[in-house]
């Protein structure tokens, strides 16, 4: 154990104030995502679809930002209806945007994108075979109710899982990233500030009443999930 | 207590408690013969300069690089002579001449003819430039012209580094390049015409399609063309975001790409070619100063263009990334130095080791002699961890690397001698994050990852 100094400003959350409030912002954090930070969604990509088991039919992203996870799911599991949720007008708009593109490219997939609360999902009961939200977490305004949402909506041998960035991941971890991201610097950490740690993580599920949750720090991320999940290939 | 008296016949030297009668006012002494030219020697510098365009974009490339277009390069080419013109007048500048420096980027040749004319009259006529100075530039066989090549030399740049990747067709296609070996190897044979004798070759392993036959055919085309230097890097294969790039052939296996190193390693050495920096390949007396001797030798280093890096003044640091900003800053008459660290003297002594190691060799002499210090003393632990690990052999005169095994993990032995401040933080690729740095030092336990079976929340 060495004792040293912290590099960054990420010691408290910063919660974003009014995140994507600008439609042209908006706009260039999607094409930013779909240049450079494909290889991001990889893992949570890899993670949903080593999850999917025969007889599944409902997928539900809950915050799908842009929609990009949504469609390559999508686009992966053909036979399957994927949903997601956002509760960002401007990231819905993109989102359809993205959408209706990838119907015009002929694009496998069942996708549907509608805008609604987090903390009130609009799906019944255990309806959902898996409930997945990606880069998501750390923009909900009732983290505790979401996720008591999205325990409800989950099938009882479905599973959830959620994926954001922990913002006490390790300093070096961060700074090798931010060399990647350019001119997106600024808005990944901001995002970083506004992540939970693990520690804050499992307070959230403990206030949510979801006990047997687990959560578990990766690389730079934080992954709850409600049952224990087979680490995937990175 | 007692005090100790061993030189009571010096009538100028007594020990405490008698008072001595010498009025001390110089240090050191024992003196030697000193003559004018010491006294005002210039002390060696280098310069690095970054041009950030290129004709051609290559998807693999992480460095700071834009589209050539001509009104942007023309703006950005008076920036940058301003900033030389700034260093220029600085007395710390003065006190120094250049041996050594290095044009990189981006493609330094995506500049015009006229453009590099002016470009580098300003350069060598503004810094006091070393006659013969051991300068190296950077380019494609796809953007050298002999009109380019001429200029290069008369303005006095002795070293070229082409850009070249492979001699496979089928390989240069599929990382998107002009795919005529021919070509390339035209290119080279139009340099040595035009008068250079110092010619580099870059080759890629691990790149789509690539067999070790393939890659022994690119190293023997490279060897038979005669080149003085040749080097090779591990292709990165970045996110698969085109539909093109999707329907190619993938990349060989880690395995095979470690192969590929070794393979290479050995057979540039059969070859005649000396090692240096794992990947670097050269023959006797035609291994570039820069970097060998900057490194080692602590030989300061003006960077110029954004995200250049240099050494300056006990810091090290990097200049402005976003290139509108840093045409704005230098245009204000600032130097345009956004991140870096100020170089403790503990410090400076473990970058010697850090960066010196890459050249293959450590000479104890030539380090006591700079930094006053025995390494092998300093650093034994990790001396001797290294050469159990087969690493590193050591001796009476230093250490050296063992190739091709210590080459291939050049960089893990380099990061032996970080500080532990500095382990497990990334260099920099031009990310300024000065926005997000933390204000007040916050104690920080670095701690292991926690183990499988304690990861879940314990309720």
């Amino acid at each position: 154990m060495t004792t040293d100094t912290r590099l960054l400003n990420l010691t408290d959350r910063v919660p974003q104030p009014s995140p994507h409030d600008d439609i042209d912002k908006v706009r260039f954090y999607d094409l930013g995502m779909r240049r450079s930070a494909l290889m991001a969604y990889k893992r949570p990509s890899d993670r949903i679809l080593a999850n999917v088991r025969d007889g599944m039919t409902d997928l539900v992203e809950v915050g799908f930002n842009t929609g990009l996870l949504s469609l390559h799911v999508a686009g992966k599991l053909p036979d399957l209806a994927v949903s997601g949720v956002e509760e960002n007008q401007n990231l819905v708009d993109v989102a359809e945007d993205n959408l209706t593109l990838a119907v015009w490219a002929n694009t496998a997939g069942d996708v549907e994108f509608e805008m609604a609360k987090l903390h009130r999902l609009p799906f019944p009961d255990d309806s959902a075979d898996i409930v997945f939200s990606f880069s998501s977490l750390h923009r909900w305004r009732r983290p505790v109710e979401t996720l008591r949402e999205c325990a409800r909506i989950c099938k009882p041998d479905g599973v959830v899982i959620i994926e954001d960035m922990n913002r006490h991941a390790e300093e070096g971890h961060i700074t090798f990233i931010l060399q990647f991201v350019k001119e997106g610097g600024d808005e990944f950490m901001r995002s970083l500030q506004a992540a939970y740690t693990r520690e804050e993580a499992a307070e959230l599920l403990r206030e949510a009443g979801l006990t047997d949750w687990q959560a578990v720090e990766e690389d730079l991320g934080l992954v709850i999930s409600s049952r224990p999940l087979e680490p995937v290939s990175t | 207590m007692s005090i100790t008296t061993t030189t009571t016949s010096m009538p100028f030297w007594k020990e405490y408690p008698e008072r001595d009668s010498e009025w001390v006012r110089q240090y050191p002494t024992k003196h030697v013969p000193v003559n004018e030219e010491e006294v005002f020697a210039r002390k060696p510098m280098g310069v690095y300069v970054h041009i950030p365009f290129c004709n051609r974009l290559c998807f693999s490339c992480p460095y700071i690089k834009h589209q050539t277009d001509r009104d942007l390069t023309r703006t950005y080419l008076d920036a940058l002579k301003t900033e030389i013109t700034n260093y220029a007048g600085r007395p710390y500048i003065q006190d120094h001449v250049i041996t050594l420096g290095y044009i990189g980027g981006g493609t330094p040749t995506a500049l015009t003819a006229p453009q590099l004319d002016d470009l580098l009259g300003h350069l060598f006529g503004s810094l006091n430039v070393e006659e013969g100075a051991d300068f190296s530039i950077e380019t494609t066989p796809v953007d050298i012209t002999e009109r380019k090549a001429t200029v290069l030399l008369e303005r006095g740049i002795r070293r070229i580094s082409l850009g070249v990747q492979t001699f496979v067709p089928e390989e240069l296609k599929n990382i998107g390049r002009p795919n005529d070996p021919e070509m390339l190897k035209e290119s080279i044979r139009l340099l040595r015409r035009c008068g250079f004798e110092n010619i580099n070759i870059d080759l890629m392993h691990g790149i789509n399609g690539q067999t070790m036959e393939s890659w022994e055919h690119s190293l023997d085309v490279a060897i038979d063309l005669g080149v003085t230097c040749i080097s090779f890097y591990t292709y990165m294969e970045f996110a698969q975001v085109s539909t093109k790039r999707r329907k190619l052939p993938p990349v060989p296996e880690k395995a095979v790409v470690d192969d590929m190193f070794l393979f290479a390693a050995e057979k540039l050495s059969k070859s005649g070619f000396l090692g240096y920096y794992g990947d670097c390949f050269a023959k006797p007396g035609y291994q570039p100063k820069y970097g060998e001797t900057s490194w080692s030798e602590d030989i300061p280093i003006i960077p110029l263009g954004p995200t250049a890096t240099g050494h300056l003044r006990d810091h090290w640091y990097f200049n402005e990334p976003d290139i509108g900003r840093y045409i704005q800053t230098v245009t204000e008459g600032r130097l345009p130095i956004s991140m870096g660290k100020h170089i403790t003297k503990p410090e400076a002594i473990r970058r010697s080791m850090v960066l010196g190691v890459k050249a293959g060799r450590v000479n104890r002499d030539r380090f006591r002699r700079i930094h006053g210090v025995d390494f092998m003393e300093m650093f034994r632990a990790e001396i001797d961890d290294l050469t159990e690990k087969g690493l590193i052999t050591a001796d009476e005169d230093g250490i050296e690397v063992t190739g091709p095994k210590g080459w291939y993990y050049l960089d893990n032995i380099s990061k032996a001698f970080y500080s532990p401040e500095y382990r497990r933080y990334p260099q920099h690729l031009g990310a300024d994050i000065s926005n997000f740095i933390s204000r007040q030092p916050i104690p920080l336990q670095i701690t292991s990852r926690p183990r499988s079976e304690e990861t879940g929340c314990d309720h």
